[in-house]
């Protein structure tokens, strides 16, 4: 019986894949068969290519433009079964020898040189190879994303998007700007603190400093970014002018994690969970990075004009504005945890006051500030964003670091739910309640349970994908940047 | 067998798994005894672009079996067969109230209800496909086996039964569907050919594609708009409720029509195309 799962060329694809995927781990030992590395690498790259082309064109050019995810949940793959244990054991693999082993990858690394070299100058590192290999996976099955959903524009320019930002931003500039200015350091334009939490390191700012005007420009860009221009385009388009437009973490889920995006968790404890655990990271990375960039000042009291207490009261004050603002305006919208989450601001404002006392050069709260941070570099930055984030695709779906880490991701969310004119409208009483739109949310919002009752939707997670919109058979979901920001949903 | 929203679910679903279907139908178009032709038209047209058969103004005699066991096939009404493995009937729905005869419940073709939705017993009460309004709306039919009717009748009997009195208002008509890849939507009243009446009339638009289309129905001389069917194209409920609440005229619906829109972002703006066709048409 012919399948209707995969189709021979599905399958040949696919082990082509596997196969270019192979031979690039193995490019390190070209030397030794005296096949240059540089062809090695070159060609399995290449075959990659090809093989995710080959898949797309075998996928979707038979069939007619429009919602095709025919057997999603018969398919090994897309449906927790083997093939996904597989391959989220060799992705999860991958990601600790990249972060903690990266010496078992040096005759890989050596064979990315070239490339490196052409556009830094410098040999590649373990890091170089990541950008490359993670630009190109969201560049193929963007094309592959864009392929599979030709027949809306929303979804075809905001792919073409994130794949610009990823090359451009992500990718090239970063390495441009290195070999125009060697004391730069790297530094992805689109990428904001917190996403970015090193930004407001010791050694960050000293080499941004030492990198003159244009590095001092860039410190300035980094902080305006998150308090000026994001609240601004969130405002007026919800977070996903970042998470699904321009974010490299989103760019990933929404391209390579496209297959996996229905086993997101659509229970109310994963909500729970959710709300606590990325809050509890922004407080994290709040603190952290208070703390480091107070220890810096401690430590450098001549360079700069901003002493250690003026920064904590800044930064004491910006925090009681908000508090205060979101406390006098939003109080009515917000649920009891909230509540309690504000307590908890409360206390860390306390805790930042008592700070600047108990703090010495190396401690804040009495707990050493670097060991904090590198808690947190370890945990959040590596472990969870990385090996969990994207080596679990396969099994809790494509948007588990967004969902339940990324503190970014938290900011975003509350300028969204309680200042944003953002939200997904409802197409008065006509949803059928098949739940598709629930199914294929990323994010696990159950957007059944509001379209059943012709409310808008308005969540602090929703990332403004549109596939809800696109799943929907009856066209009763539409995303909108209209709704009065006043009105609570 | 069978043209209507059923038979063309059951047909996608199997297409969907590679299995070759053909629907029969008795009218000369898919849906004709709903749809104006022009739409009938432009959902066949797209039925057949997905590799479906339509083989219209044909019934089917009999049915032809495997030793007694399983279906082969089926005889049609010029004698021809058709080899089969599987027949799916989806010829319509009619409720099935033949166990309450004994019971004294009044019924006609379903379960009699009032306003508030009760039975000739009033502490029964009858809603969804089964339950027939004793004073209708004379433009709709007594009894609508539709889901949006359905959820509507349990919205207003939960109202009656927590709040007291809350009498049942069939609205204005809408309904809504999904032919593969073309979505459906519709407000208001718009006839099929064979009912249409001269006084009504219908402006008829599709893109070159027929992949997206619109008709408005409304009247000659008042110019009193009607209703609407939308394929591929999706438009605001609310927008069109105002509308017939306010018995607005076609010409108003026209020119306000881009406060309709609810297709997805970026997508290519119709209006200006179906304004100048429905001008041109007009003077």
């Amino acid at each position: 019986m012919l399948s209707y799962q995969t189709t021979a060329s599905q399958r040949i694809f696919t082990f082509l894949g596997l196969f270019g995927i192979l031979l690039l781990f193995a490019s390190g030992i070209g030397e030794s068969l005296s096949i240059s590395s540089n062809v090695l690498t070159s060609s399995a790259l290449a075959i990659i290519g090809l093989a995710i082309f080959g898949y797309t064109y075998a996928s979707y050019a038979p069939y007619h433009s429009g919602i095709k995810n025919n057997a999603n949940v018969l398919k090994s793959l897309t449906q927790r079964g083997v093939w996904a244990y597989v391959s989220a054991l060799v992705l999860t693999a991958f990601y600790v020898v990249l972060y903690f082993f990266d010496a078992y990858l040096e005759p890989m690394i050596r064979g990315f040189d070239f490339i490196s070299q052409s556009l830094s100058g410098k040999p590649a590192t373990q890091w170089f190879v990541y950008g490359v290999l993670y630009t190109l996976a969201i560049l193929l099955f963007g094309v592959k994303f864009i392929v599979k959903y030709r027949h809306s524009r929303y979804q075809v320019i905001r792919t073409l998007s994130v794949m610009f930002f990823q090359l451009i931003f992500a990718f090239l500039l970063p390495e441009f700007m290195a070999r125009l200015n060697g004391d730069l350091p790297y530094y992805d334009l689109k990428s904001m603190w917190p996403l970015n939490y090193y930004l407001f390191d010791g050694y960050y700012i000293e080499s941004f400093v030492s990198a003159q005007t244009l590095g001092i420009g860039l410190l300035i860009f980094g902080v305006l970014s998150i308090f000026v221009i994001s609240p601004i385009l969130t405002y007026k388009f919800g977070k996903r002018w970042y998470c699904s437009w321009v974010c490299g973490c989103g760019g990933l889920a929404e391209t390579a994690g496209d297959a996996f995006r229905h086993l997101s968790d659509n229970s109310i404890r994963a909500w729970k969970l959710e709300r606590w655990m990325i809050h509890s990271i922004l407080v994290l990375i709040t603190l952290s990075t208070v703390g480091v960039v107070h220890s810096y000042l401690l430590e450098h009291p001549e360079e700069y004009w901003l002493s250690p207490s003026v920064f904590i009261l800044s930064v004491v004050s910006l925090l009681v504005a908000v508090v205060g603002l979101i406390y006098f305006k939003r109080r009515a919208w917000i649920a009891k945890d909230a509540k309690t989450a504000m307590i908890i601001v409360g206390a860390l404002l306390a805790g930042f006051t008592g700070m600047h006392f108990l703090s010495d050069t190396y401690h804040v709260f009495l707990i050493p500030s670097h060991s904090l941070r590198s808690v947190y570099g370890f945990f959040v930055g590596s472990i969870f964003s990385g090996v969990i984030g994207t080596g679990f695709y396969p099994l809790l779906g494509n948007r588990v670091w967004c969902r339940f880490g990324c503190p970014m991701a938290a900011i975003l969310g509350i300028q969204q739910k309680l200042f944003s004119k953002f939200q997904i409208t409802t197409n008065s009483g006509q949803c059928i309640s098949c739940g598709n739109c629930s199914a294929y949310c990323e994010m696990g919002i159950d957007v059944r349970a509001y379209a059943q009752k012709a409310e808008p939707i308005k969540r602090a997670s929703c990332v403004g994908c549109g596939i809800c919109a696109e799943v929907c058979p009856r066209g009763v979901l539409r995303l909108e940047n209209t709704s009065n920001p006043n009105q609570q949903a | 067998m069978g043209g209507g929203l059923i038979g063309v679910e059951l047909a996608e679903m199997l297409h969907s798994r590679k299995i070759d279907v053909k629907i029969l139908i008795r009218e000369p178009l898919f849906w004709s005894s709903v749809l104006p032709d022009t739409d009938a038209l432009l959902v066949q047209n797209h039925l057949e672009s997905r590799g479906v058969e339509v083989i219209s103004n044909t019934e089917i005699k009999g049915f032809l079996t495997h030793d007694e066991t399983r279906v082969s096939g089926v005889e049609l009404s010029d004698n021809s067969r058709l080899e089969a493995q599987f027949v799916g009937v989806s010829i319509g729905v009619e409720p099935n109230i033949s166990f309450l005869t004994e019971s004294g419940l009044e019924t006609n073709q379903g379960i009699l209800v009032n306003k508030h939705l009760q039975t000739s017993d009033e502490s029964i009460f009858a809603i969804g496909d089964c339950a027939e309004l004793r004073q209708s709306d004379p433009k709709r039919r007594a009894l609508e086996a539709v889901w949006y009717v359905a959820r509507k009748m349990a919205d207003a009997l939960s109202e009656h039964l927590i709040n007291g009195s809350f009498a049942y208002d069939q609205g204005h008509w809408f309904n809504s569907a999904k032919f593969f890849d073309l979505e459906y939507q519709t407000y208001g009243q718009v006839s099929n050919s064979s009912k249409r009446k001269n006084s009504e009339q219908h402006f008829h638009w599709h893109n070159p594609r027929m992949t997206k289309g619109l008709t408005l129905a409304y009247e000659v001389h008042s110019r009193l708009f009607l209703g609407v069917n939308a394929f591929g194209i999706r438009l605001k409920q609310s927008a069109f409720e105002h509308w017939l609440d306010q018995s607005a005229s076609i010409d108003t619906v026209i020119k306000e029509l881009e406060t309709a829109h609810f297709d997805t972002e970026f997508s290519k703006n119709y209006t200006k195309e179906l304004r100048y066709a429905f001008l041109s048409n007009n003077s």
